[in-house]
């Protein structure tokens, strides 16, 4: 039945809160390439990846399928080395960066989120129930 | 003179919405807690509160056309636009089919989100 969905778990909240991070994130982006992509255009890709990784990340937690479940963790896997790897340059090497990403600092200017929210992900996808729920094989049946 | 007035409207205006946005945060809370989902009458709160957001966008954009120039326009166009569309969404979520507790919960989030944006707008200004 469609409507077993991601459900009526914290899937919902969970796919809320990466198209919230999708719209910001991308709103950003867009609006600064088109302003003054020149001023910072790493920083300013940086961020458009990022919400594009978001909105991918949204879309699966809303349509349930084994294959959105496999390209869910990869998504938040690309998004989790993404933050810790541009959160680490831009301590490291500040002048890669000529103006602020999402990624930067490790998501200090979103509230450090952009560095848990896929952990948290990432632990829900595992449980069985949400394996189940996308009709993901569970450890044991890979 | 009247620009600093116009300024501390702009702030007052500001924190009233972010006030607004915090009361929904809060009261949704309470329904996910509660394990319900968002009723009628917060939906109602919400779309009031959009309301006054796109009241502030249009005044925003009014005065960035008569030529104000936020120092940094990208990111402040950019928050603009979540603070108009992030309401509605979740509207339209909690109104959706078989809404629970979770949809509460997600209405609390984007509530905090756009209160968020609008004091970085009032920073960005």
């Amino acid at each position: 039945m469609a409507t077993t969905h991601t459900g009526r778990g914290p899937g919902r909240l969970l796919a809320a809160v990466y198209t919230i991070f999708a719209i910001s994130a991308g709103a950003r982006a867009i609006f600064q390439i088109v302003t003054k992509f020149s001023h910072a255009p790493v920083a300013y890709l940086l961020s458009a990846a990022a919400a594009v990784i978001y909105l991918l990340a949204a879309v699966c937690f809303t349509r349930p399928s084994a294959q959105s479940w496999r390209t869910a963790v990869i998504a938040l896997c690309v998004e989790f080395a993404g933050v810790v790897i541009v959160g680490a340059l831009s301590v490291a090497q500040p002048h890669l960066f000529h103006d602020a990403s999402v990624w930067s600092n490790f998501g200090s200017g979103y509230g450090f989120i952009p560095v848990i929210l896929p952990l948290i992900g990432l632990v829900w996808l595992r449980r069985p129930q949400t394996r189940d729920a996308f009709g993901a094989p569970g450890p044991a049946q890979r | 003179m009247a620009g600093r007035l116009a300024a501390r409207m702009n702030a007052i205006a500001a924190l009233a919405i972010c006030v607004f946005l915090l009361a929904i945060a809060l009261w949704a809370s309470v329904s996910a807690i509660r394990g319900v989902a968002p009723s009628r009458g917060m939906l109602m709160f919400a779309a009031i509160c959009e309301l006054e957001l796109i009241l502030q966008a249009l005044i925003a954009l009014l005065v960035i056309a008569k030529g104000h120039h936020p120092p940094s326009m990208g990111e402040y166009l950019g928050y603009l636009f979540v603070t108009v569309v992030l309401v509605p969404y979740g509207i339209v979520r909690a109104r959706g089919q078989e809404p629970g507790r979770w949809d509460s919960a997600a209405l609390a989030a984007i509530a905090v989100a756009v209160a968020i944006a609008v004091l970085r707008l009032l920073y960005l200004w």
